[in-house]
């Protein structure tokens, strides 16, 4: 890679520190299941040129293109805080149905650790991985909430769109879920009923567009996998996706 | 060249929940000031009511709080914490 100047280092500097802030949003809007305003926020424009290239990726597939990602992530997530809301209120009906309740009884914490930015020689494209040990509390079908802690690690692709950073690819491998005060490594208690549609319900349109084990949960009879790290690079046709 | 140190002046603690390490935060249906800590000296109580104070509760909606910073050029520009 060619020498930088050091106006070039201050640039690499500030990026970096931009792309985390954008992650570090990610983990915010997410926390309250703001995901329609993430969206807007901090991912590729609807009518851009990295539209359908987008993608939102869990252990068990892709969903492609920012149209997709906003259908999952975004309005399934708002259709499954309404349905929240009823059961919620049900249990409580001095919890009333009415839409500044909704999301009554979620809270979410995927916190971000461990680092590893790096932005690419021509500027226009990052990439980012990170550990994310966490928390999960959802409504059960029941309509009593559920807690559980989840450890995944993050691996994301940002573009440059319109001078700022945008999250284009993002990656969650998740490594295990676990009732609080019990051990992961008890088959009772572990496993993440969340992404496994245990406590959500996900219908058939809603399922990955490329359904692919991409990474696989601890178990006693899974061997580590070390998620691929982002490394210097200049072009993104150099380097790896986080995408399919 | 001229080195300016930035000094926290504001420092706001937003609770959400406290247990023990095999609970679970979704059983804290009551106040959660009935977990205990520290007992606080009455000289060195708060000179104020906690604002933007949303622990954890099953029936309660979490918010954006604190909201996340922004860009801004001076401090007249934003807001406190």
């Amino acid at each position: 890679m060619a020498k930088m100047t050091l106006e070039q280092k201050i640039q690499r500097a500030l990026d970096i520190a931009e792309v985390q802030n954008a992650m570090s949003k990610h983990a915010y809007y997410h926390g309250v299941g703001y995901h329609l305003q993430e969206l807007k926020d901090i991912w590729v424009k609807e009518d851009g040129g990295f539209a359908k290239t987008a993608c939102f990726a869990q252990n068990h597939g892709y969903w492609v293109g920012i149209k997709r990602v906003k259908q999952y992530y975004g309005e399934l997530n708002e259709k499954n805080r309404k349905t929240n809301l009823e059961m919620v209120s049900k249990l409580h009906p001095e919890v009333k149905n009415v839409k500044e309740n909704e999301g009554v009884g979620s809270m979410i914490m995927h916190t971000l650790t461990t680092p590893i930015i790096e932005i690419a020689g021509d500027g226009k494209t990052a990439k980012g991985m990170w550990y994310s040990p966490g928390q999960v509390t959802e409504v059960g079908r029941d309509g009593k909430p559920m807690a559980m802690w989840m450890w995944e690690k993050y691996g994301a692709d940002f573009v440059r769109e319109d001078g700022k950073w945008k999250l284009w690819h993002i990656h969650m491998y998740s490594d295990f879920a676990v009732t609080p005060g019990k051990s992961w490594t008890d088959p009772a208690a572990s496993g993440n009923p969340f992404s496994s549609g245990d406590t959500i319900e996900r219908p058939p349109e809603m399922r990955p567009d490329i359904e692919k084990a991409t990474y696989k949960e601890w178990s006693p009879t899974t061997v580590p996998q070390l998620t691929a790290m982002p490394e210097p690079y200049y072009t993104f046709s150099e380097t790896f996706s986080y995408g399919p | 060249m001229a080195l300016t140190l930035l000094r926290r002046t504001h420092f706001h603690v937003y609770r959400i929940f406290k247990v023990g390490w095999d609970d679970k935060w979704v059983d804290q249906f009551a106040n959660i000031d009935s977990v205990g800590g520290v007992p606080i000296p009455d000289d060195l109580k708060p000179d104020g009511p906690a604002t933007d104070d949303y622990p954890y509760r099953p029936d309660t909606v979490v918010q954006l709080v604190p909201v996340p910073p922004e860009p801004y050029e001076t401090w007249d520009k934003t807001f406190s914490f």
